[in-house]
């Protein structure tokens, strides 16, 4: 319930309010979810605005009143029926309408609270049972014909993660505060509980099915067999999701035939389907897809047997899980499109979970199934398919590929239906920063900078479109951190991005981008602190700028950074007289040892990316082991060291490129052309046209003289003729005196005698 | 861990049991399995998850657990591990702000460890690894136990001494490796003064010689083919331009 703290209109709702609700609730029962759309999007901040601009939302009893009075009016069948309404929630049953209508109603009642007002204890936590009840229902699967509209899911999910975000921050700030006792008082430990939000998540995600359906609308392999993911958690999660089996076959016994039926069935329909591969992979799995509906009919004899002893241990190590009973559940993503949106932004909200507690890897893996990086990763894993013996070869070319160029033509290949990301622009963006972010922390720098290059020139370019204040600042916000993470990226990963992009960064970041390639450890940290997303706690958010401060000053600043210059004007030079430069004092032997240090610690990182570049071109996350034996050419400084202590400079001059230089300017002058020749042709056109038309007004006014010319003239001969018939009979008539010339005849006469 | 354990927790919590906190014990079965298992066996998942549930309940988490996972991580180096290690470590406490929660000795001293190798000071770390194993603290004998960690150190040093040197004297490497083996791709020539050179494995010639980036980059094909189409279509345009602005023009005459 919502409290109302000052209301005068306690009991009674405004008009315009109480018929808003009456048709936004008519809407959502009729499953009309564009009018529901527009209801939500611009109904609701409408209101709002003008009703409650600074006061909570009426109450929720009286919503529920009014609501009830319309639903006995119109007598919907057995749905009003409510007094037994929570006792049906709890039990499982499917809700009333007016019940989701309620929670929905609720959570937007916290929200506007959230953003408006203060919230307090009591009323965060209603609103956390609020959304647990919401997402019970969801979990369990009642909402399939729900009218809800993809923005309203997504905000769903992004203030629910918001919220929980604020509430740690709350309890932060008022630990040193007064309100200590207040805190004890309340059950802590259930209240916003990180452990229940991840696990609400990973529910959706795995309800919804939304993994598996990704995968076979995009006809992708599986993950190859090396991949390091046992599924661990799928033991867990499997355990969760058969729980409501187990609650309905009490006998495990009963699983296994319509396991292995089901699988066998899922199988037949995937080769049938033609989705990437029928060969039962049983080790492939990966850690997030809990139920994996390719596995063999074979394993399932052994999951079966693992669910029955329940000895996880085996599951461990057997990674490979398929419970059959999944199987109406799986239609859940392919069906209903509610669920489809809900489970992929459930993985969205996962992703950035993760990222607020630190857990990057975690962060990243969640998007593993082909859905945001589906371009590289098909193109990768189509490759390798291709080639399946050199597996663990790095793939230069799919390393070292312009990522704007092709990534663009791939993109357009790819159903946009799939990524459902973009269909909300916040999700879009929060998505891709997300990714940049942890793929920065984890120091895969190419991959951050693939993720956040291509979005943030999107997102300016249609930024025009959603003018909808409320998304609009927050957006733009998120490019200017996703901008930062950029420039980040590209000084440690030693990237070159395109000219626009470089004046564009430096334009919006002033001095800092030249500040961070020198080596200001201070530039990093303020580019750090202002694209840093918010972490739960300040614990969390010092840990993860430590390390990433870390991280830099190993590479950049220090003695690394002062090799690294010296390198650059010698072509050999002798390890003691580098020491000697660097100012190295001690032993000639500890001074050694700490230039060859420093020179180890820059080929690491060169190591490092070439492990990240080989690891994105495979598609499989950079955990494997560095036995990899191949030359790694970098960008940066080359050298060798000698036996005798001599350090070999191999310098590697970036030639210009004016292959480059003209295949972007050429089309780009070529396009200029044309276009004014198109206006130059359109310009002509327009003044023949015009020509023509002249012509033609003129040839009708001439031909139009000519008409009542001839008619004059057949006037007048008419009238002689008729004058001769008269002047020939003159007995007959009497001489009539001619006729007194009519007004058009005097007029010709006068005309002609002009 | 039998089912009606599992079902009873689950009853009173609705949703999934991925973090669940009692499946603590066998994730922590599985790391000290690992650690047995030498180089091949390595669970990063089942490691990253562990240290993920210590972060969430940090009154049950195990310091030798969090040693093994830290020790793992740095055999397989330059995997990411490490420093996917290095963000869990913290504790998510919500209940107080204390920000000065230690780590333990021995999960310091194993970061340390991991910094030294991260900057390349090769020396350092096999000086501090001795002195652990010599005084046989905590670390040292955990170190001890978990197989195949000094293999896979030397594993990692290897493949840096590998882009670095061409040609090292046995001694220097014996120093950077702690140890008097050589890998077996590396020649080892005999040198008469005793000071034997060990031929890295060499890295083919053409690619040593200084090098413009720029020129070896082939242009893609398709951006060639649209640049030709249009400079073809340049070329013929001129005819049909003129035939076609005479035509307006004798218009234009016309008129006046």
């Amino acid at each position: 319930m919502v409290e109302t703290i000052v209301d005068p209109r306690k009991s009674t709702l405004p008009e315009e309010v109480s018929q808003y609700l009456v048709n936004f609730y008519n809407k959502f029962v009729d499953g009309d979810s564009v009018a529901v759309h527009g209801l939500y999007e611009s109904g609701f901040t409408r209101i709002a605005e003008r009703f409650y601009k600074s006061c909570l939302l009426p109450q929720s009893s009286v919503v529920r009143e009014l609501l009830r009075d319309l639903e006995a009016k119109v007598q919907r069948g057995t749905e009003a029926d409510d007094d037994d309404e929570s006792a049906n929630a709890a039990a499982g049953h499917a809700p009333s309408y007016i019940e989701l209508f309620m929670l929905l109603y609720q959570e937007l009642g916290y929200r506007h609270m959230h953003m408006r007002l203060h919230p307090t204890l009591k009323q965060r936590s209603q609103s956390w049972s609020n959304y647990l009840a919401l997402f019970a229902h969801f979990a369990q699967g009642h909402l399939q014909e729900c009218a809800l509209p993809a923005s309203w899911l997504w905000d769903l999910i992004d203030e629910f993660l918001y919220q929980f975000e604020d509430y740690h921050q709350y309890r932060a700030r008022s630990q040193d505060g007064h309100t200590l006792e207040e805190l004890e008082t309340e059950n802590m430990n259930s209240m916003w509980n990180v452990r229940t939000t991840l696990e609400i998540l990973s529910t959706l995600v795995e309800k919804s099915g939304i993994v598996g359906w990704l995968r076979e609308a995009v006809g992708a392999p599986k993950p190859d067999d090396n991949y390091p993911f046992a599924s661990v958690n799928n033991a867990a999660a499997a355990t969760a999701t058969a729980e409501g089996a187990r609650a309905a076959t009490a006998a495990t016994g009963s699983i296994a035939p319509a396991a292995r039926g089901d699988s066998a069935e899922e199988t037949a329909k995937d080769t049938g389907g033609g989705a990437g591969e029928a060969s039962p992979d049983n080790i492939g799995v990966h850690e997030d897809d809990a139920e994996d509906f390719r596995g063999a009919p074979g394993a399932a004899e052994e999951d079966e047997e693992d669910m029955a002893n329940d000895s996880e241990d085996q599951s461990l190590t057997d990674a490979d899980e398929d419970l059959g009973t999944l199987a109406p559940e799986r239609c859940l993503a392919a069906d209903s499109l509610l669920y489809r949106y809900l489970g992929y932004f459930a993985m969205v909200g996962l992703l950035r979970l993760h990222c607020a507690t630190g857990d990057f890897f975690a962060a990243l893996s969640v998007l593993d199934p082909p859905s945001l990086f589906e371009t590289e990763w098909i193109r990768s894993v189509t490759i390798s398919a291709v080639a399946r013996a050199s597996r663990e070869k790095p793939i230069p070319s799919a390393a070292n590929a312009e990522p704007a160029g092709t990534e663009g033509s791939l993109m357009q290949s790819t159903d946009l239906r799939l990524r459902l990301h973009t269909h909300v622009t916040a999700c879009h963006v929060a998505v891709y920063y997300y990714i940049g972010f942890s793929a920065l922390m984890l120091r895969r720098y190419e991959e951050a900078i693939r993720a956040l290059q291509p979005t943030i020139v999107h997102i300016t370019r249609t930024k025009h479109i959603h003018v909808r204040s409320f998304q609009y600042e927050q957006v733009n916000k998120r490019i200017d951190q996703m901008l930062a993470l950029l420039s980040l990226a590209q000084c440690l990963g030693r990237n070159r991005l395109d000219d626009s992009m470089n004046s564009w960064l430096r334009e919006k970041l002033g001095d800092r981008t030249t500040r961070i390639r020198q080596g200001d450890l201070s530039a990093f940290e303020e580019l750090y602190n202002h694209a840093c997303p918010k972490f739960l706690q300040p614990s969390v958010a010092n840990t993860c700028r430590e390390v990433f401060l870390q991280q830099v000053a190993q590479s950049e600043s220090g003695l690394p950074a002062q090799l690294s210059s010296y390198l650059r004007i010698y072509r050999t030079i002798d390890v003691q007289k580098l020491s000697q430069y660097l100012g190295l004092g001690g032993s000639a032997d500890h001074s050694t040892e700490q230039v060859l240090a420093a020179l180890f610690c820059l080929k690491y990182r060169a190591l490092l990316r070439h492990r990240a570049a080989t690891a994105s071109a495979s598609g499989s996350p950079a955990l494997g082991t560095a036995m990899d034996s191949e030359y790694i050419g970098t960008n940066d400084t080359e050298f060798v060291i000698d036996d005798v202590g001599m350090v070999d400079v191999f310098e590697t001059r970036t030639g210009k490129r004016p292959e480059d230089y003209f295949l972007r300017n050429i089309p780009r002058l070529g396009e200029q052309v044309s276009l004014y020749r198109r206006i130059q042709r359109d310009r002509l056109a327009a003044t023949a046209a015009a020509f023509a038309q002249k012509e033609q007004a003129r040839q009708q006014r001439e031909s139009e003289q000519r008409k009542a010319q001839e008619k004059q003239q057949q006037q007048q001969r008419l009238d002689s003729e008729q004058y001769a018939r008269l002047s020939q009979a003159p007995d007959t008539m009497p001489v009539l005196p001619p006729r007194p010339l009519s007004l058009a005849e005097r007029l010709a006469g006068v005309e002609r005698s002009h | 861990m039998d089912v009606t354990f599992i079902e009873k927790s689950q009853s009173t919590y609705p949703w999934g049991s991925r973090y669940d906190p009692q499946r603590l014990e066998e994730l922590e079965a599985r790391v000290r399995l690992d650690a047995a298992g030498g180089l091949a066996v390595h669970d990063v998942a089942t490691h990253l998850l562990t240290l993920k549930l210590y972060q969430l309940y940090p009154d049950r988490a195990k310091d030798d657990i969090k040693g093994i996972i830290l020790a793992k991580s740095l055999m397989v180096l330059p995997s990411e591990a490490t420093t996917c290690c290095r963000f869990l470590l913290k504790p998510l406490d919500t209940r107080t702000t204390e920000q000065t929660t230690e780590q333990s000795e021995l999960v310091r001293k194993l970061v340390e460890l991991a910094d030294l190798l991260e900057t390349g000071q090769f020396h350092q770390f096999w000086r501090l690894r001795s002195q652990e194993a010599a005084h046989g603290t905590p670390l040292g004998q955990l170190l001890d136990s978990i197989v195949d960690f000094d293999l896979g150190v030397r594993n990692f040093i290897c493949s840096i001494v590998e882009m670095a040197f061409q040609k090292i004297r046995k001694a220097e490497l014996a120093k950077l490796l702690n140890s008097t083996d050589v890998p077996s791709e590396w020649k080892v020539v005999n040198q008469d003064d005793g000071d034997d050179i060990v031929l890295v494995k060499p890295v083919p010639r053409d690619m040593l010689r200084s090098q413009s980036i720029g020129a070896e980059r082939s242009v893609p094909t398709e951006r060639l083919m649209l640049m030709f189409s249009r400079l073809a279509r340049e070329t013929e345009r001129p005819r049909a331009r003129r035939r076609h602005q005479h035509a307006p023009r004798k218009n234009a005459d016309q008129r006046s």
